[in-house]
């Protein structure tokens, strides 16, 4: 028993480095070469579905165990949001925006149907990504005969931007996020989100991301489409931990406000595609 | 004692073999200097494992490994402490187009013409954007672009006219990518990434500007210095002058590089 306990110990001390081209490994295992490699045939394309396959490299990753393994496609990326109608369908104060003569700010409209699911936490920094189709509703009244009627090119801006999460039953109840993890402000804000009835005051600031515009024109008060139009944004912005929750601003422009009368536009009167992606760079 | 020289010498020629060029396991026949064999194959480093690497290996989710500068594999936070980092960045440029070139107090951005003496479309270079890339890259690019529309040349400043009343204009954006920072080649000239359009007509009192035109794309590139050229490009009447500022408020410009 002696003798064996002592082989033991002399065969354990002489393998506790490896080396491979080498008698003198510097790690436990040590591959030396200028063109030095290994190969895990449990890691190939044939032998594990999440290799990407020849033309591709994949990443690798390590379990609790300290194994190597592949398929850690969740730890890079994550879908934090993925709706098909984000914002309710409605078409009153809370979805409204007010038509402004100068483009001066923004007008926050709209509540996300699902906000319980739809706020998200992200638990370490992150890359954001933001693919939105917001649907919108543009006219003078709900009549027969209510659309307007003018000509006049006007401009449908929107923009997303995050709250975070202080109440998790109201997503208004946070403070909206102005700065991204660098502490720069989004897109060479702060934006105005929130401009009064008159707008001329600025209530709140916030980061307005994936702004979009287009122009909207119509010359019949009752032909016309006035409904189902979109504004398609997408966007990237570097966020720090937290819980957020998405929301939207939207302004309506027009050279002239006089000479039509008040005009409204309603957020997310439609159906609204939504998606929010984490790009994790830890 | 004569059994303990016995195992020594078992466990040298022990080493021995391990000098040699390539080792198999689960093989005879290694074709990569260290070659496991079997469907299930892997190695198991216990120094990166949960216990010993808390930090940056919670034990349930996987933890993204690296090699550092000796090659040797690691796991880290992204921050280089362990010297290992992540390649994966966002270049955030605001405003990349300058509000106003011709210094005339006004938000004009850079003007592309479509006079009324003939032409029918005019394509102008709004801007160039240069990035560098320490190695070979996938770079998407999200930008958005505004724009104001006037009828006589936004350039030379105001009083500024509409464009033809209750005609439809057309305008477009895109940029082409020139690899290495010397200039578009022939290839580079014919690819256009990013192509935004959208229509405008107004009569008196219409909204000049400026709407947002958002493009994005994604492509390769090798490591080195890299330049975006933005387009923009006006379509109109023959007999119309269009004259389009391409930039003149708050621009965005994302370029994510990531491998």
């Amino acid at each position: 028993m002696r003798v064996l306990f002592l082989g033991i110990l002399i065969t354990q001390s002489l393998i506790g480095q490896v080396g491979i081209n080498t008698t003198n490994p510097q790690q436990t295992l040590h591959v030396a070469d200028a063109t030095a490699n290994a190969r895990l045939e449990g890691l190939n394309t044939a032998n594990n579905n999440d290799n990407l396959g020849a033309q591709s490299t994949t990443r690798v990753y390590i379990d609790a165990d300290g194994d190597l393994v592949l398929g850690g496609a969740a730890e890079k990326v994550e879908i934090l949001v993925d709706t098909e109608n984000y914002l309710a369908d409605v078409e009153d104060p809370t979805s409204l925006v007010n038509q402004t003569g100068n483009a001066f700010g923004y007008e926050i409209a709209g509540n996300p149907i699902d906000f319980t699911n739809h706020q998200f936490t992200l638990t370490k920094n992150a890359i954001v990504e933001v693919n939105y189709s917001v649907s919108f509703s543009l006219y003078k009244t709900s009549g027969t005969s209510g659309r307007i009627d003018d000509r006049h090119a006007r401009i449908v801006q929107t923009g997303l931007y995050f709250r975070q999460v202080t109440d998790p039953t109201d997503p208004y109840a946070g403070p909206a996020v102005i700065n991204d993890v660098d502490g720069v402000p989004i897109n060479g804000g702060p934006w105005c989100i929130d401009v009064n009835a008159s707008g001329t005051v600025c209530q709140e600031t916030g980061g307005l991301l994936a702004l979009n515009g287009q122009f909207y024109v119509n010359s019949d008060s009752r032909n016309g489409e006035y409904r189902d139009m979109w504004n398609t944004g997408t966007d990237y912005v570097k966020l720090p931990p937290g819980t957020y929750v998405a929301l939207f601003a939207g302004q309506l422009a027009v050279g002239n406000v006089s000479g039509t009368g008040a005009v409204k536009m309603y957020l997310g009167s439609g159906k609204d595609e939504l998606q929010i992606i984490a790009h994790y760079y830890d | 004692m004569k059994l303990i020289t016995i195992l020594i010498a078992i466990a040298t020629l022990a080493i021995c073999q391990f000098g040699v060029a390539q080792v198999g396991i689960g093989t005879t026949s290694p074709v990569e200097d260290l070659h496991l064999a079997g469907s299930n194959a892997t190695i198991r480093i216990e120094s990166l494992n949960s216990t010993n690497n808390s930090t940056y290996n919670d034990g349930v989710k996987l933890s993204p490994a690296y090699v550092d500068g000796n090659g040797d594999i690691t796991i880290g936070n992204g921050t280089g402490v362990s010297g290992s980092e992540p390649f994966n960045f966002l270049i955030v440029v605001d405003n990349f187009i300058p509000d106003d070139p011709y210094l005339l107090g006004l938000r004009t951005g850079t003007v592309v013409n479509s006079n009324d003496l003939g032409e029918s479309f005019k394509e102008g270079q709004i801007t160039t954007v240069t990035f560098t890339t320490p190695v070979d890259a996938f770079v998407e690019v999200k930008y958005g672009v505004t724009m104001i529309l006037v009828g006589n040349d936004l350039s030379l400043g105001c009083p500024c006219f509409y464009v033809d009343l209750d005609q439809a204009v057309t305008m477009l954006t895109y940029f082409k990518v020139d690899l290495n920072n010397d200039g578009l080649d022939a290839t580079e000239s014919t690819k256009a990434y990013g192509q935004k359009a959208q229509y405008y007509s107004t009569n008196n009192q219409g909204s000049a500007g400026y709407p947002y035109m958002n493009g994005q794309a994604i492509f390769t590139v090798p490591a080195g210095t890299h330049t975006l050229y933005f387009y923009g490009q006006v379509r109109d009447d023959a007999a119309s002058y269009t004259s389009v500022g391409f930039g003149g408020a708050q621009d965005y410009l994302k370029i994510r590089v990531y491998n």
